[in-house]
């Protein structure tokens, strides 16, 4: 879905590359000015789908000259977006996995001290469904600057709608003492959590159709260079 | 400066917020529906207990049972359901309450009723005070979105309306007029929480198994009230009662019950 290609705007700066409107990957970016002192940019930009132009050497007083209203693009570079993604899916690994299943088992482990607890949720089922969505909005945050964003997100909100439906079926649980046990059903609930899910889906619906028909338009706000 | 916001982006975000929103919404409203549940108490059985017999012989026992709601939110189908079983596991009744809600913050009450077939389920309950096991299941919503549902055992203390049935005869003594006279005292107590009505027939049958005598009581003993009355039984010469036996046979309230036969010495 995506390529690597040179960055077509070298930054003068030591940071990130700065990219001019429309060449920010997403659609076809017009003749971008070259500078004519070239410092060590991020050799390579997620963003395109087609290769841009290859840079010309241009001599200064003959380059276009640069929307001077228009705000330019930085996108960060891929090592900090890894990271960044590394740390979503981390922290939703914790929240989806790691504390249902300690929880889980916190309460199997209950039957040791005459409590029984029991319910059709399994900690495999919480394990793959978390791990999934963990990973997919890992890559999603990843991918954010590319048009990929926008499927991905739909992708992992339409995960996240299954995993919810399917937990609502298995979400009771069973608490029981010696003679008397206390049964909670929480489908309804569940079931309306999906709707969280779904306003992602029509968001990523959204933003697909505005990285196709508007190229670039998201990154001059989601990433806007510093002024 | 700030840069203009493309339509399609704002309209994006704004989604985003919305389903982040609706998270906040529900995660809060989960937090306090767990705080508001903590309120609750366990609910205890109070009030007037009201016992009475269908004609069909059906008990009919009719209790309270004491509901405080002092949460934010309502229960809504509140149903009690119940069924009692003899120590043995027979099934002896059944019973439950109407559909009740009650709003968050108030207190009421939950009419619970339950029949036990004193007839056709088992006589013992006549006779005998029982410790019958107790399922009771609680249902009802709460918050609208959470079904709970409560399942608890208890014993029942089952009073019996014919407990410690008795009918002792009396030495037999002969009469002027030739017939012998035996005297049958008859006692027992009222456990139950409901008036007995009826009669008692009682028949002595010599040894041979010819019928001696008959005889009958009225019978109507308030709730834990006793019975103690003697019934004189008269004897032709030629039919005597002594090994023979006394059947009694108790009829009203849509039960016949017929007690074990009994020897006379």
């Amino acid at each position: 879905m995506t390529a690597d290609a040179p960055d077509p705007t070298p930054s003068t700066s030591s940071g990130p590359p700065t990219i001019p409107p429309g060449a920010a990957g997403i659609g076809t970016p017009p003749p971008a000015p070259v500078p004519a002192t070239r410092s060590t940019p991020e050799p390579t930009s997620p963003l395109v789908d087609e290769a841009p132009p290859a840079p010309v050497p241009v001599a200064p007083a003959r380059s276009p000259p640069a929307p001077a209203l228009s705000p330019s693009v930085q996108i960060p570079g891929n090592a900090r977006r890894a990271v960044v993604a590394v740390v979503v899916c981390l922290v939703l690994l914790i929240v989806l996995v790691f504390l249902p299943v300690v929880l889980l088992n916190r309460l199997a482990g209950l039957s040791g001290q005459g409590v029984s607890f029991s319910t059709s949720l399994t900690t495999s089922t919480v394990i793959v469904y978390g791990v999934v969505v963990s990973v997919l909005y890992g890559l999603r945050s990843a991918l954010r600057p590319t048009r990929a964003y926008g499927p991905l997100t739909v992708l992992v909100s339409l995960v996240g709608i299954v995993y919810l439906l399917y937990l609502a079926r298995l979400a009771t649980f069973t608490i029981g003492g010696s003679d008397t046990t206390i049964g909670l059903d929480a489908a309804p609930f569940v079931t309306l959590l999906a709707l969280v899910p779904l306003f992602g889906v029509l968001s990523g619906i959204v933003v697909t159709v505005e990285d196709f028909a508007r190229p670039g338009e998201r990154l001059r706000v989601d990433y806007p260079a510093p002024a | 400066m700030a840069r203009p916001r493309p339509g399609l982006y704002r309209l994006s975000r704004a989604l985003r917020r919305v389903g982040l929103v609706v998270l906040v919404v529900l995660l809060l409203y989960v937090a306090l529906v767990i705080y508001s549940a903590s309120q609750i108490r366990p609910a205890s059985s109070g009030g007037s207990t009201s016992a009475q017999v269908d004609p069909n012989g059906t008990a009919q026992l009719t209790t309270n049972v004491n509901l405080s709601n002092p949460g934010y939110f309502a229960f809504t189908d509140l149903h009690v359901a119940l069924e009692l079983r003899l120590p043995n596991g027979t099934l002896v009744g059944t019973g439950g309450s109407p559909v009740e809600s009650f709003a968050g913050g108030t207190t009421g009450r939950i009419p619970v009723t339950f029949w036990m077939p004193l007839s056709r389920t088992s006589t013992t309950l006549l006779t005998h005070d029982l410790q019958l096991p107790m399922r009771i299941w609680l249902n009802l919503t709460y918050a609208s979105l959470f079904s709970v549902n409560v399942g608890t055992s208890q014993n029942y203390s089952w009073g019996a309306p014919l407990a410690r049935f008795n009918a002792t005869p009396g030495n037999p003594t002969s009469e002027t007029n030739g017939t012998i006279l035996v005297p049958v005292a008859v006692t027992f107590n009222n456990d139950a929480t409901f008036a007995l009505t009826g009669n008692l027939d009682l028949v002595v049958s010599s040894s041979g198994g010819v019928v001696c005598s008959r005889n009958a009581l009225d019978v109507s003993t308030p709730a834990h009230g006793s019975f103690d009355q003697t019934v004189d039984f008269y004897f032709a010469p030629s039919c005597s009662p002594s090994g023979g036996s006394i059947a009694m046979t108790y009829t009203g309230m849509g039960v016949t019950y017929a007690f074990p036969t009994q020897r006379l010495p």
